[in-house]
């Protein structure tokens, strides 16, 4: 399936997704400071930016392995993060997203498709 | 991808000082609005929330005009054109929507808070936060558009976009439940006058229904004209994986270098694609060439017999549906007195028309400003060259190359069977890749020393201020290449003028 050479990748979409999940939770992350309990500020600070040094990627982060480059193990850390973002409104919205990423990451995962090497720069995936 | 220049920088500071203007507007709007104090007792984020909220009213009112592809059109033509690029359209809708996508976090987490503040400290309202999120009006069709901005950003992404055209089609037309949310957003009447409790809403379907409306008018309209007689007459399969379409079609009136759309229902009944016209209006037809590079071409080729072994025979002819012409900017190439054509492999097709064209005045000796053209071809691989080979060749006969100067550069790897045989048949009168009497080059362009010798080759006595027009069509990274080095060779006797096409 993964192999036709204009077979549509999910991986690439997958990745925004996630990218600007990570962004909008920790806007609403940020929100919740001052909100009545800060524990979960706190926490959802932590995985939006786990999330954007994923997807960005930030340097480093795509080179753990087998941590960075499987694709299951991805969509299940995703679908633990959504879990704090829960209690608190403001980070409805940014884990519904993620939700919708995790799931995107789960497709491409069955369907096979390898986490691609991240070129340096954000150079668009060639037709 | 827009080349870095004043007119680039005037326009952020026009656009931004805009969009920070209405939202301080609005800011200072609610502020002072004594109807309102009950709610404006909770302070500084519902002034945030209403001023980003009408920013964005403005914006999705604002973000449907560029799309209107005929009304873009008409205005190209118009002294509009001078003020702005009009060929930007979709430049000026991508910063409408990053715009929006900006005002709409703003927007977004101010109302979060504004809603936590109304459970603390309005309770005397009686409203619980995730009540105001999810069951007003306001909330929920906040929301759904969201998530709806969520998918059509993440899916016009280049990433996505360029992969699987369909996804990015099907999912940007989420915008119509996107608009109808919007209009519905003050439905609920959350925001009361005190005194005597109509609604005060921003008032923005005033301009949205409108535009939205004239958005449909435009589509109808590009429907209706894409449903008149259309034959698809001839189709040529190319080396380099490309493929030549003929189409037959009485009512289409076009320029060379103009571009369309088209639509084949049997590949797929939604989609339409654009492609540069590689035909003159006096051959009779309407030709494109498609390079076969992601889902639909291929399919598109599979429907047309092409990788069918021997003869075809019995392929049924599809039906075909062409959407245009829109303007592009090789229409203008006869305005200019030199003018130099970059194509870069597909992107050759607007030059081809144009060099058309040229072979066409030039056999009826007509009058135009235009005295020195340069055409420079780049190709990865010497397949690429087949598609106009003939076109090329019948020009170099027939047009002296004082007017016209034919380069072509062979840009990638050669096999070393090619290598062989180019050796061996290099002291022929001819090309032995191309066939030309012009050598073909390999490796890329030093575009310094091709600039400075075209500005060295016009002579003084044409008169100062000679622009020199270089139309590209190609890959992006090219245009920043010529742009750079076209800038760099202008001077105040002879300027570059870099106008590129992309999709």
């Amino acid at each position: 399936m993964a192999k036709d050479r204009f077979a549509f990748k999910w991986q690439p979409w997958a990745n925004l997704q996630a990218f600007y999940a990570g962004v909008f939770i920790l806007m609403g992350a940020i929100i919740s400071y001052w909100y009545p309990s800060m524990m979960f500020a706190g926490i959802n600070t932590a995985t939006a930016l786990i999330i954007l040094a994923f997807e960005t990627p930030f340097p480093g982060f795509n080179r753990l392995g087998f941590v960075s480059t499987n694709l299951y193990l991805r969509a299940l850390l995703y679908l633990a993060f959504i879990v704090p973002g829960l209690p608190q409104a403001p980070t409805h919205t940014g884990v519904l997203c993620l939700f919708c990423a995790a799931v995107t990451y789960l497709w491409a995962a069955i369907r096979g498709e390898p986490e691609p090497p991240k070129p340096k720069g954000d150079r668009p995936a060639r037709a | 991808m827009v080349e870095f220049n004043g007119r680039l920088i005037a326009f952020h500071i026009i656009f931004w000082s805009i969009q920070w203007g209405i939202f301080i507007y609005g800011f200072y709007k609610q502020k002072n609005d004594p109807e309102l104090a009950v709610l404006n007792s909770i302070g500084y984020s519902v002034y945030t929330s209403r001023g980003a909220g009408l920013v964005l009213g403005v914006d999705c009112a604002a973000l449907l005009i560029p799309v209107c592809r005929n009304i873009v059109r008409f205005f190209r033509s118009s002294f509009l054109n001078r003020i702005v690029p009009i060929d930007e359209n979709l430049y000026f809708h991508r910063w409408l929507a990053y715009a929006m996508l900006l005002f709409a976090l703003i927007h977004t987490n101010a109302h979060y808070t504004n809603f936590f503040f109304v459970e603390t400290k309005l309770s005397v309202l009686g409203f619980k936060a995730w009540n105001v999120h999810y069951t007003q009006w306001g909330g929920a069709t906040g929301h759904i558009m969201l998530i709806i901005m969520f998918f059509m950003y993440t899916s016009a992404k280049q990433q996505v976009k360029h992969k699987n055209f369909e996804y990015f089609w099907y999912t940007h037309h989420l915008f119509v439940p996107f608009y109808f949310c919007l209009f519905f957003h003050s439905f609920g009447c959350f925001v009361k006058s005190s005194v005597d409790g109509h609604c005060k809403g921003y008032n923005s379907n005033y301009g949205t229904i409108p535009v939205f409306c004239i958005y449909v008018a435009e589509r109808i309209l590009r429907e209706y004209r894409a449903r008149q007689p259309t034959t698809l007459s001839k189709v040529l399969f190319h080396p380099g994986n490309t493929i030549e379409l003929r189409i037959e079609k009485p009512s289409f009136q076009y320029k060379p270098g103009q571009y369309l759309f088209i639509n084949v229902p049997s590949v797929s009944k939604l989609q339409w694609h654009p492609f540069t016209i590689s035909s003159t209006p006096e051959e009779g037809f309407v030709s494109i060439h498609v390079r076969i590079v992601g889902d639909w071409t291929k399919k598109l080729a599979e429907t047309l017999g092409c990788f069918e072994k021997g003869m075809t025979k019995g392929v049924a002819v599809p039906e075909v549906r062409i959407d245009g012409p829109y303007g592009a900017p090789a229409e203008d190439l006869y305005n200019y007195r030199v003018a130099v054509l970059v194509g870069a492999g597909i992107g050759v097709t607007p030059s081809a028309s144009l060099l058309k064209s040229v072979w066409y005045k030039y056999y009826r000796k007509a009058q135009m400003p235009l005295q020195k053209l340069y055409f420079f071809w780049l190709a990865r691989n010497k397949d690429e060259f087949a598609w106009f080979q003939s076109l090329l060749a019948s020009l170099e006969e027939t047009v002296p190359t004082t007017f016209l100067e034919i380069h072509t550069y062979l840009t990638g790897n050669l096999a070393i069977d090619d290598i062989q045989n180019i050796v061996l048949n290099n002291d022929q009168d001819v090309d032995p890749l191309t066939e030309l009497q012009s050598r073909t080059h390999y490796g890329r362009p030093d575009w310094k020393r091709v600039f400075e010798s075209i500005r060295a080759a016009i002579p003084p006595a044409a008169g100062d201020g000679c622009d020199v027009g270089v139309f590209y069509c190609g890959p992006g990274a090219l245009a920043k290449v010529l742009g750079k080095f076209g800038d760099a060779a202008s001077n105040t006797r002879v300027k570059f003028v870099l106008r590129k096409e992309h999709f």
